[in-house]
């Protein structure tokens, strides 16, 4: 029985290993993510400056969209809705199918060439919302770029001590 | 249950350090190169941080160089002739950063050495003349886009109170928005042009005097938003009164 049972001790040891040896790895494992958490919280104001530029990189990007057709041949996508749409930031632009314009889509918000030159054309209250659209997306174009003339750091050119 | 603990054990060794260290290396501080490098333990060690130190900020330097130049190809509202001057200094800026880059790399004494990474600042100037230079010009521009809309949507917005003056209703605080409207964006207009003289008055020459005129160009970037802004709202004011009377 003696022989039988002393291997089993002998074990025991073992068993605890590899008990202890996953939890150092999960241990390890969670310091190295914490760290890196850690870091990327901390590092996150400096690289602030970079991400604003993407953004407004994004915004200006966008800031030319005013037309349906822009809209559609930034994005490629349009809705199958009559008259169609297109939507681009949460800003959505619709077709002009004014009967009296040309076959060509034609934008509402900058149709106001054949409008202007059609007597029974009137100018809806959609033409004006539209362009008051293309209004406040140049207005946060301007931010943008005001916010990334503001971050340019003048500190970069202090005369180093060496 | 083992292969987990085994992906997750080679994960964290071996790929998160690394990503880590490139996230480190990435946003290498300019403050603590300096640091790093007076204490070098010796001169070789000296020089080798020296040219790490000058290395990093000529590449920071040339890649906020590159994104002002993209923001330069972007505007619409600026002459080409002012585009073209632009785009020369940007382009010499580049070509001549890259040559220092090369020098300093190379470089074996660390006194020349020390010189040509004051010349990255003392030479070109970067963040006090080029770039505010370049992005002043670029917030003029989107301005100017502005103002276009602005423009556009007053015209819009006259046709259609013409059409309800026509069909015999009361426009007159109508007209009054959208003639406060148009005066300021004119006078914005001119704020612009103002805003813009200053940024092309700026030389890496005369630097000092240019951290006046970037200061200058700002104020009058700044009273050009305003005066958009209030335009702005004239004319949404004059459109919810436009929807108003044209439902009547």
């Amino acid at each position: 029985m003696e022989d039988e049972t002393q291997p089993i001790q002998q074990e025991k040891p073992a068993g605890s290993k590899r008990k202890v040896l996953p939890i150092l790895i999960i241990i390890l494992f969670v310091v190295i993510v914490g760290g890196a958490v850690a870091y990327f919280m901390l590092t996150k104001d400096s690289s602030s400056t970079n991400t604003n530029t993407a953004n407004s990189n994004l915004a200006n990007t966008n800031t030319a969209i005013t037309t349906f057709e822009e809209c559609a041949a930034a994005t490629g996508v349009v809705m199958e809705s009559y008259p169609r749409r297109c939507v681009i930031n949460g800003y959505t632009f619709t077709e002009n199918v004014n009967a009296n314009a040309n076959t060509n889509t034609t934008n509402s918000a900058t149709n106001q060439n054949s409008n202007s030159n059609s007597n029974t054309n009137k100018v809806s209250t959609s033409d004006l919302d539209a362009l008051v659209t293309a209004t406040e997306q140049s207005s946060q174009a301007v931010n943008s770029a005001i916010g990334e003339f503001d971050g340019i750091d003048e500190d970069q050119d202090a005369n180093l001590s060496l | 249950m083992k292969r987990v603990f085994f992906f997750l054990t080679i994960l964290a060794v071996f790929i998160l350090p690394q990503a880590v260290f490139a996230v480190v290396n990435a946003n290498a501080n300019m403050g603590d190169m300096v640091n790093s490098y007076k204490g070098a333990q010796n001169l070789e060690q000296r020089l080798e941080r020296l040219q790490d130190l000058g290395k990093s900020m000529i590449e920071k330097r040339l890649q906020d160089l590159q994104h002002a130049e993209d923001l330069l190809n972007q505007a619409t509202h600026i002459s080409q002739a002012t585009k073209d001057e632009l785009a020369t200094v940007i382009n010499d800026n580049q070509s001549k950063l890259t040559e220092l880059e090369g020098d300093i790399a190379v470089e074996d004494d660390i006194t020349a050495c020390k010189d040509l990474v004051h010349a990255i600042i003392q030479d070109y100037r970067v963040y006090i003349v080029v770039l505010p230079q370049i992005h002043g010009m670029a917030v003029a521009d989107k301005l100017s886009g502005f103002a276009d809309k602005l423009d556009e949507l007053k015209a819009k917005a006259q046709e259609k109170t013409n059409e309800l003056k026509n069909d015999g209703k009361n426009v007159e605080t109508i007209e009054t928005l959208i003639t406060e409207a148009g005066s300021a964006i004119t006078a914005a207009r001119t704020d612009i042009d103002e805003a813009q003289a200053k940024f092309e008055s700026m030389s890496i020459p005369e630097w000092e005097q240019s951290i006046t005129l970037r200061q200058q160009g700002r104020q009058e970037l700044v009273s050009a938003r305003q005066n958009l802004n209030n335009a702005r709202q004239s004319l949404m004011n004059a459109v919810n009164a436009i929807k108003t009377l044209a439902s009547e």
